[in-house]
């Protein structure tokens, strides 16, 4: 009888767990032409028009949204929803005649006004476009007639077409505006369909698309930050492609693979050595032309960039056509360097900090560069941040000596000319050929301008500019029309085919099923079987209880004290890199981050009472959907992860102790050892090696979802959870033998042999209750782990849970996000310290209600 | 006493003790590359040197170079040293705070002993490496936040432990003859209990350093232990799993030689669990 | 009369150390065979082999008849049909040898689920009825009852129910009472008798404990190194006086000096007590409710003059030990006050305190626990100079410590080794010399001589005899035994939960007690019938 009482509970959990499980919808419906995209960021959120991020137009920008103009893959302006346009008074007026019938997604009708709306909302004082200085160069905006647009400049801009075929100026709906952010409504070819919250964005076909009709039905964008990652990602063929594939150096490899094709196209990414001019020794132009020469380009190229980058002098994109070769300006020669070091006072170098933001780009080649400037004596300490943070102190403040950036930016040359850049550059001949190049529409006159522009830049040596690092996109070679160039950071596939991949047309259900509810509901079946069992001492269940209430309190203080010290702006970050200061307060304005921390502690706490876990900062929908998404990831990884552990570590630990003495006990005492040694995170990499690369057995990583149905999703946990689980099955083996040891030789096992069980019996039914008392410990701790721990191997996985959304928020400041989720987290190692509470008072009489005492 | 030292305390170690023989030769192995790599190592850390970039293990490159065209072994080694002192200032952080705090909660019991386990339950609330995460993360990477994220984990683990190793070391009567003596709680906790539990910590501070170990090459695994030119095996892990079809050595050796370390250490401390076990010693 | 158990030249070796050579013991239907012994003579080891309970190393050889069957030679197989259903078990230690997890009911009616085809509702019909059989009658202990519920002495009868469950022919029990209390021990071994009686079963009853062979065993059997040193019938085992002294199982009585009585008329006090109450705060047993608090010691006042022995007897749990520790200042007083040598104790300053703690030392129970593993005999008798005002320098405690060790009679090179060098009954000796150090007043022996064996405690009694007799200190025996409160007290006092319920002379009190409590006490502890000086013991 029991035996049973002690099954009973774990009965409830399979169930639940069952339920869980099979309660993700199942739907498979093959169709036709679907691309998956690995992309290396998830955006923040979907409105190009209110953040800077490269990442949203990525996604969106030429597939969801258009602009009155479009930016062709040579880097020109082409008609989009403006049919044409003309220029009247020397460029200071600009009128388009836009198509007509053409709809949002939403159904409501695009015209005119939309063009009026859209541009005068990125010119309002409170506007956040991250462009804003852009849009307030135009002085009125009015509807002709409902197809035809007027546009006033303050003064001519030459590449005003250009401009507002940039994702900053797509037009947008009144109607759908406000939630552009999280579910973006556009016009054009596809619509969105489904963002998956940090694993990927689903677009699907726009079926009443105005123009010519795409090729695909549907495009999955799978957010792959690791380079590791992606490389398996992409051999376990999880995704068709990369536009940008991260990792450069395993392109030999891929060249030699039948299945992929390599596209090198040009992009305007500008890798360069970005030096803080209002900083002493960097106000000095011999300084900069002795860094110039320390720094081997080539050598940097070679091993930071693994070969993929053309060597620039200047800040200029070598695709275009005004562009001049000053690559040459600066050769590699430390001697000169350490003479102009001489000459500028330095004899003998200075002390500097390289800070160096996430990308692999700028991490490895900085590790050269730190090597090549110390060759001639300048001592270089290495300081990596993340991109938030470097958003925050080298871009907005301004604290940093050298650094190391890629500026995606098209034709971006007049951030030179800016006041406040974080260059700190300042040179007001620059300055007015930039003012007299915005108002040049004169092709040749224009180039003419800019290759001064790149004249000067290089004699001033305003930065080490590096390379033109290559937009090296990888698919596979049933797709086709894709862009090979980069004029902007986005991802055409209005015409893009591939034969290779079926559409899963995917029901659209966001599982939103609050993260809150859930712990309450476990929390109310663990004190509902306590009720029901009716035999747990009240009073060590109650202080339990307190005591929990209590470290839940002081948890949550000390993660609010520490988020709030945390450096880093989440607003600034959200912006972007070229966002305006202003637009940037409102937004913090917005978020209500300008309030004080005590009011923002309580109504933390007190969202947290009521479920409210508030809104994210850049993912712009609720934490508690965020938290519930990924839990349902973490949740049957942990379960799964766990089961492998008990059905391993429970039998193996048995089998050790009732073998003690013999050689394959001995054996599994040594592969216990051995697995209690492994780091979890390298054994995941071994798996992927494995199983992945080699067998392609299993997906490298990422997670299809539950309703793509059961298997697959399980398919997907399995190897993360096997590299979770033998770390913990090593444990589990050693501690089960141990206490099956202890309890062996205790008297009531002697008792019942003198009974007349035979030694197995009187194991079974006397010693093993008796030894998973202090296993539970174990058990209870292992499952808390393994619902939080595995942050590093989601990371490896790149798996959508819990413990990698934390990474993800710290890395993207999103505090909110990251306060919730840990106390998210402490409350279920809390809730699973009180279960194994619960647990033993099922299991062990001594702590239940005494009949008498 | 001493001149025997060697024949009475050291040889009898071994007997039968192949843990702890096992133990002692791998993790000194690592100690003496880590000491070994101060002096000399076989080639610059620092040093570039693109002509050998991805070069395979060989007799010149024993761990073969990585992409930079830097040595494997002398990073190994260099690594060594680095999660070699990461854990062990952790650890012993962890020691020199919580051992007293242990101590004197077993001593004082109620409110101290109160806080010294509530401030412990605090510490384990938060999973795994989320709190060193958060510090490193607030704090900046680096080798000493690392320190000091581990670190603090550890406080209520020695904590704990020495005050439950304490405890009945308290009901024994030669603490109360101790106390007949005239003896303070700081003086009994000094010459009785701490002596007498000695063996428990040091046989859990060979499992805490394993485990400081572990938790230093996760950190910097992910870009929050010691920083770039310095290498640390963790980002050694983290930057080769890239070129893992390409070039495995990279990824092997350092994966190898955190295992075999952590093996190691686990080896000492089942030895010296084994070798104090008062099963084997009379009168103990 | 008819033969149960044969055991024939039955020798036993573990990893090739001889534990039995050669044993010879034949167990009679209804009858009760002693096996006496001292620790490690292998009175365990031949109940395990007559169970095939040998340790899985051992090697065994000779033969044990039972029913004309040599166990020997059975399968474990085999065995199990006849562990409990043939032969059966009682255990040392009752606490430990039920399993917690089970009820009581379920583990008695195991034995018959293994042996019978009874379902699991008869059995625990017939295990209702082992209970009432065993004195644990249903309505007081319900058998759903877990075993931490129930006291020592009742899981004692569960354990010996569970043996009996199959009304097994020969039973053994290993050490049955040594862990329980005297009164609880009377009970337990007259239910082995009327057991046996009725039953007809051939009890083997394995003891080091004389005084109980003598109360209740037909035979006795004497262990030594592995052998029989000799069989009698009971009673011609205690009429041999001295012959062979009982294969050095009894001690040389104590020899208490003679006193001068009436020299002194009335001593001055050395140690007051009045009214003491010392409190434990039990558990919550809710989470808003007051503590609980226990009174262990309940309002208790004595007096001991200078040169008196005193003893202070009572069962475990009687608050004694507090007693104890409290008059050492080791806790804390609820209430009332202790005057040693005329000064408040403890004192208000540290310094005084110190001061008068010189004057009142302790020996504990534990030979074992006493000391610091890590110190050397030196250190440890050091210690207590800590409270000197004036520290001692180096050699003057050397030389004080090599004479606290010749006084207790131990070497001076003793000094130079770790406690653990020694055995019980030296270790007594150093604790001794530990309390003579400060050459205090008093010293309270807290159970100082229950850990050891007869011929040493009567040893260190002796020693402790001797000192008094040169010094004019006094002493506090608290003890469960009345043994040494006979052989050593002037006067002595009778606890019983917390409080005192008899005091007076010793002889007066162990000879015509007054209250119930003394009564039981005295009667139930086992003495040895001879015609001899009584000896009692444990």
């Amino acid at each position: 009888m029991h035996k049973f009482d002690t099954l009973k509970p774990v009965m409830v959990l399979c169930a639940l767990a069952f339920f869980l499980l099979s309660g993700a919808a199942f739907a498979a419906a093959p169709e036709t032409g679907a691309l998956n995209v690995g992309v290396q960021l998830e955006p923040p959120n979907l409105d190009p028009t209110s953040g800077a991020a490269a990442a949203i137009d990525e996604i969106v920008y030429a597939n969801v949204f258009e602009g009155l103009t479009r930016i062709t893959e040579e880097g020109t302006a082409a008609p989009a929803l403006a049919k044409s346009w003309t220029v009247l008074n020397d460029g200071l007026v600009y009128e388009f005649l836009l198509h007509q019938g053409i709809k949002f997604h939403d159904g409501t009708a695009f015209d005119a006004d939309d063009v009026v709306f859209s541009l005068n909302r990125a010119r309002a004082p409170t506007s956040s476009n991250a462009q804003r200085p852009l849009f307030e160069q135009i002085k009125t905006v009015e509807a002709l007639t409902s197809h035809q647009v007027r546009i006033t400049l303050h003064k001519p801009i030459g590449a005003f077409p250009v401009y507002l075929g940039w994702g900053d100026a797509v037009i947008v709906a009144p109607e759908s505006v406000a939630t552009n952010a999280s579910m973006p409504v556009g016009t054009g070819p596809f619509r969105f369909q489904r963002w998956r919250k940090g694993a990927s964005i689903t677009l699907i076909r726009n079926e009443n698309y105005w123009g010519d009709a795409p090729a695909l039905d549907e495009i999955n964008f799978v957010f792959i930050p690791d380079p590791t990652a992606a490389f398996a990602a992409l051999f376990a063929g999880d995704v068709d492609g990369f536009p940008n594939y991260p990792a450069p150096e395993n392109l030999a490899l891929i060249e030699r693979d039948p299945r992929f094709k390599i596209l090198y196209g040009t992009s305007e990414g500008e890798m360069l050595v970005a030096i803080n001019h209002g900083k002493a020794p960097f106000d000095n132009l011999l300084v900069r032309r002795a860094l110039n020469h320390a720094i081997d380009k080539d050598v940097v190229i070679k091993a930071g960039l693994f070969g993929f980058g053309t060597p620039i002098g200047s800040h200029f994109p070598p695709h275009h056509p005004a562009y001049v070769d000053h690559s040459e300006r600066y050769p590699y020669d430390p001697t000169l360097a350490r003479k102009l070091l001489s000459e500028a006072g330095y004899p003998n170098g200075f002390s500097t900090v390289l800070t160096l933001p996430p990308p692999s780009y700028a991490r490895r080649g900085g590790e050269i560069i730190a090597a090549q400037l110390e060759a001639v004596g300048i001592k270089v300490q290495i300081r990596n941040i993340e991109w938030a943070q470097w958003l925050d102190q080298v871009f907005k403040n301004k604290e940093y000596d050298l650094t190391i950036v890629s500026h995606t930016e098209p034709l971006d040359f007049d951030i030179y000319a800016r006041d406040d850049y974080y260059f700190q550059y300042n040179n007001s001949d620059y300055n007015s050929l930039i003012t007299q190049l915005q108002s040049e529409s004169d092709e040749t006159k224009r180039n003419s301008l800019l290759q001064e522009a790149q004249r000067i830049l290089a004699e001033d040596a305003v930065n080490v500019f590096i390379a033109s690092s290559p937009k090296t996109a990888i698919w596979t070679k049933t797709v086709s029309d894709v862009w090979a160039n980069a004029p902007l950071q986005a991802n055409d596939f209005t015409r893009t085919q591939n034969t290779g991949r079926i559409a899963v047309t995917t029901k659209d259900t966001t599982t939103a099923f609050p993260a809150f509810s859930i712990l309450l509901l476990i929390t109310c079946i663990a004190f509902g079987s306590v009720a029901y069992f009716g035999r747990a001492r009240i009073s060590f269940l109650a202080s339990r209880f307190i005591s929990m209430l209590m470290t839940l309190a002081a948890a949550s203080i000390v993660i609010f004290l520490l988020i709030e010290i945390a450096p880093g702006d989440p607003a600034a970050f959200m912006m972007g890199l070229n966002a305006d200061p202003a637009s940037v307060s409102a937004l913090k304005a917005e978020l209500g981050l300008d309030r004080p921390a005590l009011f923002r502690y309580f109504s933390w706490i007190g969202g947290l009472m009521t479920g409210d876990f508030g809104t994210s900062y850049t993912y712009r929908v609720p934490v508690s959907e965020l938290i519930a998404e990924r839990f349902w990831v973490s949740l049957p990884l942990a379960i799964i992860a766990f089961s492998l552990s008990t059905a391993i570590g429970i039998p193996a630990g048995l089998m050790a102790a009732a073998r003690r003495r013999k050689p394959s006990g001995q054996i599994i005492v040594n592969a216990a050892q051995a697995g209690i040694a492994v780091p979890n995170f390298w054994l995941a990499i071994l798996l992927v090696l494995i199983f992945a690369v080699t067998f392609r057995w299993f997906s490298a990583g990422g997670f299809p979802g539950w309703d793509v149905g059961l298997l697959p999703a399980l398919k997907a946990l399995l190897l993360p959870a096997i590299a979770l689980a033998i770390p913990q099955a090593a444990i589990l083996t050693q501690i089960m033998r141990t206490s099956m040891i202890n309890t062996m030789h205790d008297d009531y096992v002697r008792t019942a042999r003198a009974k007349g069980l035979n030694t197995n019996d009187a194991l079974r039914t006397h010693a093993l209750r008796n030894a998973l008392i202090p296993v539970l410990t174990i058990l209870g701790l292992q499952f808390a782990f393994l619902l939080a721990g595995s942050i590093i191997v989601e990371n490896v996985f790149y798996l959508p849970g819990l413990g990698r959304l934390v990474f993800q928020s710290i890395a993207q400041r999103d505090l909110i996000v990251v306060k919730s989720i840990v106390m998210t987290l402490v409350f279920c190692v809390i809730l699973v310290a009180i279960f194994v509470d619960l647990a033993y008072s099922i299991i062990d009489p001594r702590l239940r209600k005494v009949g008498t005492s | 006493m001493k001149r025997s030292f060697l024949r009475s305390e050291i040889l009898p170690l071994f007997h039968g003790n192949r843990s702890l023989a096992l133990g002692i030769a791998l993790t000194s192995l690592f100690i003496m590359a880590a000491l070994l790599s101060f002096v000399w190592t076989p080639y610059d850390v620092t040093a570039l040197d693109v002509s050998t970039r991805l070069t395979a293990p060989s007799t010149t490159h024993w761990f073969g170079a990585n992409h930079l065209g830097r040595d494997v072994l002398s990073m190994t080694m260099v690594g060594a040293r680095i999660s070699i002192a990461v854990a062990f200032i952790a650890v012993g952080l962890g020691g020199a705070i919580g051992v007293p705090l242990g101590l004197l909660a077993a001593a004082k019991g109620g409110l101290i002993d109160d806080i010294v386990m509530r401030f412990g339950d605090l510490v384990f609330a938060f999973p795994a490496l989320i709190l060193a995460i958060l510090i490193t993360a607030v704090f900046g990477p680096s080798a000493t936040n690392a320190i000091i994220a581990i670190g603090i984990f550890n406080i209520p683990v020695f904590a704990r432990l020495t005050r439950s190793a304490a405890l009945p070391i308290w009901h024994k009567p030669f603490v109360q003859a101790a106390q007949c003596a005239g003896k303070n709680l700081t003086q009994i906790s000094a010459q009785h209990i701490f002596p007498n539990i000695r063996h428990v910590l040091i046989v859990q501070g060979t499992v805490q350093f394993a485990l400081a170990i572990l938790a230093e090459a996760g950190l910097s695994y992910v870009g929050l232990g010691a920083q770039p030119p310095i290498p640390s095996w963790g980002r050694m892990l983290a930057e080769s799993q890239t070129m893992i079809s390409t070039a495995p050595w990279l990824v092997l050796f350092p994966g190898v030689a955190i295992f075999v370390f952590v093996l190691g250490l686990n080896l000492l401390g089942d030895g010296l669990r084994h070798h104090y076990d008062p099963r084997r010693q009379r009168g103990f | 009369m008819s033969l149960a158990l044969n055991i024939k030249n039955l020798s036993l070796t573990i990893d090739d150390t001889g534990i039995l050579k050669g044993v010879n013991l034949t167990l009679e239907a209804g009858k009760i065979t002693g096996l006496a012994g001292r620790s490690g003579s292998g009175k365990s080891m031949t109940a395990f082999a007559a169970m095939g309970l040998t340790p899985s190393r051992s090697r065994v050889k000779g033969s044990i008849l039972l029913d004309g069957q040599n166990l020997l030679e059975k399968t474990d197989q085999e065995m199990c049909a006849l562990r409990g259903q043939k032969i059966a078990m009682v255990f040392q230690e009752p606490m430990t040898a039920l399993n917690p997890l089970h009820t009581i009911g379920a583990q008695i009616a195991e034995t018959i689920l293994i042996h019978s085809d009874a379902t699991r509702d008869e059995a625990h019909a017939k295990a209702e009825t082992l209970m009432e059989r065993v004195g644990l009658p249903l309505h007081e202990i319900a058998p759903t009852r877990y075993p931490h519920e129930l006291s020592g002495g009742q899981r004692q009868r569960v354990v010996i129910a569970i043996a009996i469950a199959m009304n097994p022919n020969v039973l053994i029990a290993d050490e049955p009472t040594t862990a329980l209390d005297v009164t609880t021990q009377a009970q337990i071994l007259s239910l082995l008798r009327e057991l046996t009686e009725q039953n007809n079963i051939a009890l083997l009853l394995i003891t080091h404990d004389l005084a109980v062979l003598s109360s209740i065993s037909d035979s006795i059997a004497v262990m030594r190194d592995g052998c029989i040193a000799g069989v009698s019938e009971t009673k011609a085992f205690f009429q041999q006086t001295h012959a062979d002294n009982h294969f050095g199982l009894l001690p040389a009585p104590v020899v208490k000096p003679e006193k001068p009585a009436t020299l002194e008329k009335t001593p001055p006090p050395i140690l007051e007590a009045s009214n003491l109450v010392c409190t434990y705060i039990q558990n919550k047993k809710s989470l808003f409710s007051e503590p609980e608090i226990f009174r262990a010691v309940d309002g208790v006042s004595l007096t001991i003059r200078k040169g008196e022995h005193v003893g202070l007897a009572g069962e475990s749990g009687c608050g004694k030990s507090t007693l104890a520790r409290a008059l050492l200042g080791l806790h804390e007083l609820a209430s009332g006050s202790i005057k040693i040598d005329g000064e408040d104790f403890p004192s208000t300053t540290p310094a005084h305190t110190k001061h008068i703690r010189k004057k009142i030392q302790i020996v504990f129970q534990d030979p074992y626990g006493s000391f610091n593993p890590h110190q050397r005999v030196e250190q440890i008798i050091a210690e207590p100079f800590h409270l000197f005002d004036q520290p001692l320098s180096k050699p003057e405690q050397k030389e004080r410590v090599h004479d606290a060790l010749e006084t207790v009679g131990l070497e001076k090179k003793a000094a130079e080794q770790f406690p653990h060098e020694f055995s019980g009954g030296q270790r007594q000796r150093i604790a001794i010399a530990r309390a003579l150090i400060t050459e205090p007043e008093i010293i309270v022996f807290d159970e100082a001589t229950s850990a050891l064996d007869n011929i040493s405690r009567n040893k260190v009694l002796d020693l402790l005899m001797q000192l008094a007799d040169e010094r004019s200190v006094s002493y506090l025996f608290i003890t469960h035994d009345l043994t040494v409160i006979r052989d050593v007290t002037d006067r002595a006092f009778i606890m019983k939960q917390g409080r005192f319920v008899e005091e007076g002379p010793t002889n007066q009190l162990l000879t015509s007690p007054k209250h119930a409590y003394t009564k039981a006490l005295v009667e139930a502890a086992p003495t040895i019938h001879w015609t001899d000086p009584a000896i009692e013991a444990t």
